[in-house]
């Protein structure tokens, strides 16, 4: 009886072991297919975490020295942490930086779900590629370029407050430089929306390409119209992708787009919209040089994010939707 | 097959991916030499048993004195005077801080750290402290125009351990120069056409910038002018204007005996308020706070004010502008200096060290190359070299004539302007400005300058030297290195001052003030000003 038992589990895990090894070569390309991200991760991501040269992370608890090796650098502690931490500049850039990620799951997120729906509803497929192209196209514009547009179209003597003044008589409203919180959030969706909402929407066409079409047949010929085979047809279809691209978005709180927002910040708006990464480019690099508070400040971040990462897959897993670990 | 053809894809897509890598992880090649390796050729005064010597030199757009093909007569008469050959890293004004520090990191300085200015900084003293650059020689009697140069205040009070670290990139003769550097200039011609004689007073000021940008000055019949425009936030703190104290940003010594930044003192404040009801009056250019244009705003005729720099070199600057956006308008006949209110008739200059930036060597540079650089530097700062990187080859683009520069070189029949020196040698493009700012030092007597600019130039800057009071800057105050003067490095005074400005919650100004004080004071001000006004003391720079 007690041999049965031992037996039992060993031959499940070995069964199981063979079950994953025949999927991996099953999906070989697929696999292989992701090796480079991989290799991006790798080189980027993971050898500057655990740099024997430069300390990696470890770095946020030493004093940093340009030439003398890792080792010989003194242990300060926990000092650059409350450096930051004892800063109110901090927690404002934190405070911003968590409003203005909320905002963008609030009003960004679900933007490119609808975009790739109504994509998908264009029957006529030049029509299609061109809404594609126009919607995509601003995704490959540097941020300092669409910030210049910006800033011609929105100064007080710009195009908007010129329209705004002679032809609808409204009083000129300074966009790019004011203290109100609405005005200055929505500047941030809505170019932020224009720059990409077109390129989000790509994984979501995807997505809908993958659904099988007799699923719409069956539905027209059943009688369900346009919203019913969006409703029950195409969004089951993508809820999937949507949950899984929601959850690393969460897992994203921290970064907020540093080149969207270093271009827009200035004396009126930065305790606003300045964010955590300017906060931290300010001290650490454009003043004065100090890894070690970058360090310390990077690793701040990730550990929130990844703590954000970890309960929003968790509540996923709760709600039985598809999670990633 | 289909296997075979999907292994050479996945083969391909594998080799542009790690070729892509690699790419991005080789060293950055930005470099160009155009300098003639060889010895001396006899007419330089190069020692021709020398050895050539490398030196790489980073410097802001140092790639346009190194366009490639083949060298200058000026870039090849330098590389045989010294015995170098120079070989060029660019850097750009945008990226050069980024660059310096990865390169710091990793060690791959160039020789010769040209495109900096972080004296006092926390940089500056962690580049010393780290190795990252070297000592100048104690001794530099060899060089005689260095060893003079290395004499001034502001040079000696940034010494470490005794030690001189940099070569100062000579800006002016001595600070009061920068008394320029700051300035209004009004159309004069708009004040005629609206019937307003000069300003005197604060009101006086307010009407004339709300007259500018409401009452038409230009006659077009729309509303296509502001009041004043400002070249940079900076400039309404940084002496533009100057009737006000000194409102800047150096540290000095108040009268409750603490050395603290100007530029949060209660003086600030006074001028803010002034600044504030401008604003709220129309006469401050509504765009303000995020203007890059205000030189072209003025230059074409859709601005009353400019504050700007107002030297000679400057002041040419607006002209080259003016007479391509506004070619029939007489920029002389339409443009006069304005000086701005003043509190009780004084007024205060903006000042600065007589360099701005400075060129550090890399720590792995030995002495026999430092022996080179040394030299070309002593050259350069020299009248010989000045000149020949300003105006070419004595006798044949210039010649002196009665105690003045004469030049020879062609002269543009459209422009009325000679051919400008770097189009001929290119190699004087960047080179003219890697030991001093020899278009600085020199703007009062260029003679590519307009006589008519450098004449109203001239004149205020005698008129400001005469009349005006140079504020109470101590460099060895601003050279005390203590961490909470560091840590604070990154507050943003001039941001908050805009904000003061633009505040709309309806608090009067000393609350705003108080306010920015005591956020100024949570993040770290007054722990800095408490640490620098002992570091003074201890010092004995101050009672």
């Amino acid at each position: 009886m007690q041999k049965t038992s031992t037996i039992a589990p060993a031959l499940k895990q070995k069964h199981s072991l063979s079950r994953t090894w025949r999927k991996c070569v099953e999906n070989k390309y697929l696999l292989i297919m992701t090796l480079p991200v991989l290799v991006y991760y790798i080189i980027f991501n993971y050898m500057p975490m655990f740099n024997v040269q430069t300390g990696g992370i470890l770095m946020a608890f030493k004093q940093h020295n340009l030439t003398r090796p890792f080792v010989e650098w003194d242990w300060v502690g926990m000092h650059y942490f409350q450096m930051m931490w004892r800063r109110p500049d901090f927690w404002i850039s934190m405070r911003n930086t968590v409003s203005i990620s909320f905002i963008r799951l609030a009003f960004e997120f679900p933007m490119p779900i609808f975009l790739a729906i109504l994509l998908n509803e264009v029957h006529r497929r030049k029509a299609k590629r061109i809404f594609q192209t126009v919607y995509t196209f601003p995704h490959f514009l540097s941020w300092i370029l669409v910030i210049g547009l910006m800033k011609d179209l929105l100064q007080i003597n710009g195009v908007i407050n010129g329209f705004m003044t002679t032809v609808l008589g409204r009083q000129a409203f300074n966009y790019l430089a004011n203290d109100s919180f609405f005005a200055n959030y929505a500047m941030l969706v809505i170019s932020n929306l224009l720059k990409g909402v077109g390129w989000g929407s790509i994984i979501y066409l995807a997505a809908i390409a993958g659904v099988d079409p007799t699923l719409y047949e069956a539905a027209i010929v059943d009688g369900a119209n346009r919203w019913q085979c969006i409703r029950h047809i195409t969004w089951p279809c993508i809820k999937a992708t949507a949950v899984i691209l929601l959850i690393l978005q969460v897992g994203n709180i921290l970064n907020q787009g540093f080149d969207q927002i270093f271009n827009l910040v200035n004396g009126v708006n930065r305790n606003i919209i300045e964010t955590i990464d300017v906060y931290i480019y300010r001290y650490a690099f454009q003043q004065s040089m100090n890894q070690s508070f970058a360090a310390a400040s990077g690793l701040f971040k990730s550990v929130i994010n990844f703590s954000m990462l970890i309960t929003a897959n968790l509540i996923a897993k709760k709600l039985g939707e598809n999670n990633l670990f | 097959m289909k296997v075979r053809i999907k292994w050479l894809q996945l083969v391909l897509v594998f080799s542009l991916v790690f070729a892509l890598i690699l790419t991005g992880c080789q060293t950055s090649d930005d470099t160009t030499t155009t300098a003639p390796a060889g010895g001396d050729n006899g007419d330089g005064n190069g020692d021709g048993d020398r050895e050539t010597i490398d030196i790489t030199v980073s410097l802001w757009d140092i790639e346009y004195s190194f366009p490639g093909g083949d060298p200058d007569e000026i870039a090849v008469m330098v590389s045989d005077m010294f015995d170098i050959n120079l070989t060029s890293i660019n850097v750009g004004w945008g990226d050069a801080d980024e660059k310096y520090n990865t390169w710091a990191a990793s060690g791959q300085l160039p020789d010769i750290i040209g495109a900096i200015a972080h004296v006092g900084q926390g940089r500056y003293f962690q580049w010393i402290n780290d190795g990252v650059v070297r000592a100048l020689p104690d001794d530099l009697s060899a060089y005689p125009v260095i060893n003079q140069i290395m004499q001034q205040d502001e040079v000696l009070a940034f010494q470490v351990d005794g030690n001189n670290y940099f070569l100062p990139r000579q800006t002016y003769e001595d600070s009061s120069w920068w008394a320029m550097d700051r300035g209004l200039l009004v159309r004069k011609d708009w004040m005629e056409n609206l019937g307003i004689s000069d300003p005197v007073t604060e009101q006086d000021y307010i009407d004339l910038t709300v007259a500018f940008a409401t009452q038409d000055p230009n006659n077009s019949g729309s509303n296509d002018t502001v009041g004043l425009v400002p070249s940079g936030v900076w400039i309404l703190t940084s002496q533009g204007l100057p009737g006000f104290g000194y409102t800047d940003g150096r540290w000095v010594l108040e009268d409750d005996g603490y050395i603290r930044p100007a530029i949060t003192s209660e003086r600030t404040l006074r001028l803010m308020e002034f600044v504030k009801e401008m604003y709220q009056a129309g006469g401050l250019d509504p765009d303000f706070a995020t203007l890059d244009n205000a030189l072209e705003k003025f230059a074409a005729g859709q601005a009353g004010i400019l504050a700007r720099q107002v030297s000679s070199k400057h002041l040419k600057a607006v002209l080259d502008m003016w007479v391509t956006l506004q070619p029939d308008v007489d920029f002389f006949e339409s443009v006069s200096i304005l000086r701005g209110p003043s509190l009780d008739g004084e007024y205060t200059r903006f000042t600065e060290m007589a360099y701005w930036s400075e060129s550090y060597f890399n720590a792995n540079v030995e002495d026999d190359k430092m022996g080179r650089i040394l030299e070309l530097y002593d050259w350069l700062y020299s009248d010989e070299g000045m000149r020949t990187m300003m105006w070419g080859i004595e006798g044949t683009d210039w010649e002196m004539d009665d105690g003045e520069i004469n030049l020879l070189t062609d002269v543009n029949e459209e422009t009325g302007l000679h051919t400008p020196t770097a189009e001929i040698y290119p190699f004087t493009y960047a080179m003219s400005y890697l030991a001093a700012w020899t278009g600085d030092l020199v703007q009062y007597i260029d003679p590519a300058i307009p006589q008519g600019i450098r004449d109203m130039a001239s004149e205020e800057l005698d008129h400001r030297l005469a009349n005006w009071q140079a504020p109470d800057v101590d460099w060895a105050v601003q050279a005390i290195n203590v961490p909470e003067k560091q840590e604070i490095a990154g507050l943003t005074y001039g941001d908050d001052w805009v904000r003061f400005i633009m505040d709309s919650s309806g608090k009067d100004s000393q609350t705003l003030y108080e306010e920015m004080v005591a956020n100024w004071n949570a993040n770290g001000l007054q722990d800095a000003v408490e640490a620098v006004t002992n570091a003074a003391r201890e010092q004995g720079l101050i009672d």
